[in-house]
């Protein structure tokens, strides 16, 4: 049995393992990649490139590289942006972007938890009536559409052909916000429906209402305090890759909608050969996922102990 | 985008509509016709129109639709019909590969996992979860762009470099996607593992080997096969997802990805382009949805909940 602090630092260590194998990982994927950061930048003049190598420590042997910026890591200096934003440290490119799409995953998952919590109750406390057909066949069309299709199509309807919000504004103003928001939020929405509308459809067939009225609890106060909680505890068992995916949705929205966040961050630097801030990107992501997984977890096992016992 | 496979399995269907499903014993052959339909329809559109799928006519760029071309041309005068016709055979054979991959690697993996058990076992159900919470995507990003540019520098034709790296692709999808077979995989070895037969086989020392061969991979294949169709939806969106941002399929393969992309940059002068490749990213999605959850409840009834 272990005690909590330990099972923490046993968590620690193994996320510092993993952030050391993705570091690895990333490290030689991008060298791999034909050409540094600075090959096409400047073709023609050998003497700037290897200044610009010299610079930036690309002239030192490749395994001396890998400590070099892995000692920074652990400093939490994530060293300057090689092309992308040249001799800016990595952490401030991050730090003007990472916001931006924290910012949108945020509001995206509230929408999505007000949304799908509504709607998949309302469906789940009268399974087969027309509201709940209308309810799932709605969530069965988003969840094929996703992400992808539902943001080129309205961005196509509402920004090119009816004009109703502007083109790209993410940060400027709320108008810029709506559309990418309401995208990534609705199909997410329409996953937290499946879930939430099975789990009170079962609360509700289930001993749990039937208990609490045969006790004399109104039906209504009966769905709030019983039926309503019970349901809501499988969707904390999902938030960690909801989570996951909302991050990587959040990159389509991004890219369709002109947002300034991490999307354009990382694939335009990936594509320059951008060394450091991509790795740092990956590695910054892969901290805040297992963040967030451990606290929802750790939300879970709180709020259901039966979890924590079982695994 | 991942979602939680058992909501994909039509389990938690209302029980009035799964009374009237029995009706419709034979919705399954809607959308299946539908799927073989939609991997023929680029040779048979591109028959009855007389245009290939990369036939470039800067004469007739931008057409819009008529007679000559179904949903009008692109920018380089290429008949989207056929294209996006095309499209669908690609999109939904690197989701097809891409659900094998993950069928082995997730399959293999659970099944010897469940079955030798132990401090293994354990070890193995960790890892699986440590796993799952790592942003692989930009990963993904990372090999496939690596590889589309490693394989330009290739001296040999475009359709095998466009070969290649579809494969890739298609490889690397499946590789980040077999978390959850595993988990179904390894629960299914488990349960054969504790059955009566296979406890008094083992104490009458019949060897392991027989038993993998003769009892294990046969109970367990048909399970793992309707569960691995779940995946093949979700595999779809994220190659259109890849081709979307251009580390995806590579020309002279259309994909829905790239037509999407293609569509969404020219949706004020062509729109039918766009439209066309979302309702075709829908028709796979829909149409494998629905199939996939047919047969997953058909033949994968086991409860996966209780894997771990």
């Amino acid at each position: 049995m272990l005690s909590a602090s330990r099972a923490v630092v046993v968590r620690l260590a193994v996320a510092a393992l993993v952030l050391l194998a993705v570091y690895g990982l990333t490290f030689a994927l991008m060298r791999a990649a034909p050409g540094g950061p600075f090959t096409s930048m400047h073709a023609g003049s050998a003497a700037v490139r290897s200044n610009l190598d010299a610079r930036f420590g690309l002239d030192k042997p490749v395994p001396e590289q890998f400590v070099t910026v892995l000692a920074g890591y652990l400093a939490l200096d994530f060293g300057p942006s090689l092309t992308f934003a040249p001799g800016v440290p990595v952490a401030s490119v991050l730090g003007d972007s990472l916001p931006v799409s924290m910012e949108l995953g945020a509001w995206a998952l509230l929408l999505a938890l007000l949304v799908g919590v509504g709607l998949g109750a309302l469906a789940g406390l009268r399974p087969g009536s027309w509201t709940d057909r209308a309810v799932s066949a709605g969530s069965t069309l988003v969840v094929s559409a996703s992400v992808i299709v539902i943001a080129a199509i309205v961005r196509s309807l509402f920004v090119v052909h009816l004009r109703w919000f502007p083109a790209g504004g993410f940060t400027e103003s709320a108008s810029g916000k709506v559309l990418p928001v309401v995208t990534l939020g609705l199909a997410y929405a329409a996953i937290f429906v499946r879930l939430v509308r099975g789990a009170v459809a079962s609360a509700v067939g289930g001993r749990l209402l039937a208990g609490a009225m045969a006790r004399g609890v109104p039906y209504r106060a009966a769905v709030l305090k019983y039926v309503l909680p019970a349901a809501l505890v499988p969707l904390l068992g999902y938030m960690g890759t909801a989570a996951a995916g909302i991050l990587t949705g959040s990159f389509v929205v991004e890219t369709i909608f002109e947002v300034p966040g991490m999307a354009a961050c990382f694939v335009s630097g990936a594509a320059a050969r951008d060394y450091t801030l991509v790795s740092g990107a990956i590695l910054v992501y892969a901290a805040l996922l297992m963040g967030l997984n451990f606290l929802f977890e750790t939300l879970h096992e709180v709020v259901d102990p039966r979890r924590g016992r079982a695994s | 985008m991942s979602l939680p496979l058992r909501l994909l399995r039509g389990r938690g269907l209302p029980t009035a509509a799964r009374s009237g499903a029995a009706a419709g014993r034979f919705v399954w052959l809607a959308p299946a016709a539908l799927l073989v339909l939609a991997f023929m329809a680029g040779p048979i559109l591109s028959l009855a129109t007389g245009h290939s799928v990369d036939g470039i006519d800067p004469a007739a760029a931008w057409a819009g639709p008529g007679a000559e071309h179904l949903l009008g041309t692109d920018a380089l005068g290429r008949d989207v019909a056929v294209r996006t016709g095309y499209a669908l055979r690609v999109s939904l054979l690197v989701a097809l590969v891409a659900a094998f991959v993950s069928l082995v690697m997730g399959g293999l993996s659970g099944l010897a996992s469940g079955f030798v058990g132990g401090i293994a076992d354990r070890a193995f159900l960790r890892v699986l979860e440590v796993l799952q919470a790592l942003p692989f995507i930009f990963i993904v990003i990372l090999v496939t762009m690596l590889t589309r540019e490693l394989v330009a520098s290739w001296s040999v034709g475009l359709s095998a470099r466009a070969l290649t790296q579809a494969g890739t692709v298609a490889a690397c999808l499946g590789a980040i996607q077999w978390f959850s077979l595993a988990r179904y995989a390894r629960s299914l070895a488990v349960s054969v593992r504790s059955a009566d037969y296979v406890s008094s086989m083992i104490g009458m020392g019949f060897s392991k080997w027989r038993i993998v061969w003769r009892h294990l991979l046969p109970n367990t294949l048909v399970p793992m096969l309707a569960y691995a169709t779940l995946l093949v939806p979700v595999l779809v969106l994220e190659e259109a997802f890849l081709s979307f941002l251009g580390f995806g399929v590579q020309p002279p393969y259309p994909s829905l990805g790239t037509l999407l992309s293609d569509g969404a940059s020219a949706m004020e002068s062509a729109p039918t382009m766009l439209l066309s490749s979302c309702g075709a990213i829908l028709l796979l999605t829909v149409c494998t949805n629905v199939l996939a959850s047919r047969l997953a409840s058909r033949f994968a009834a086991t409860d996966v909940r209780g894997g771990g």
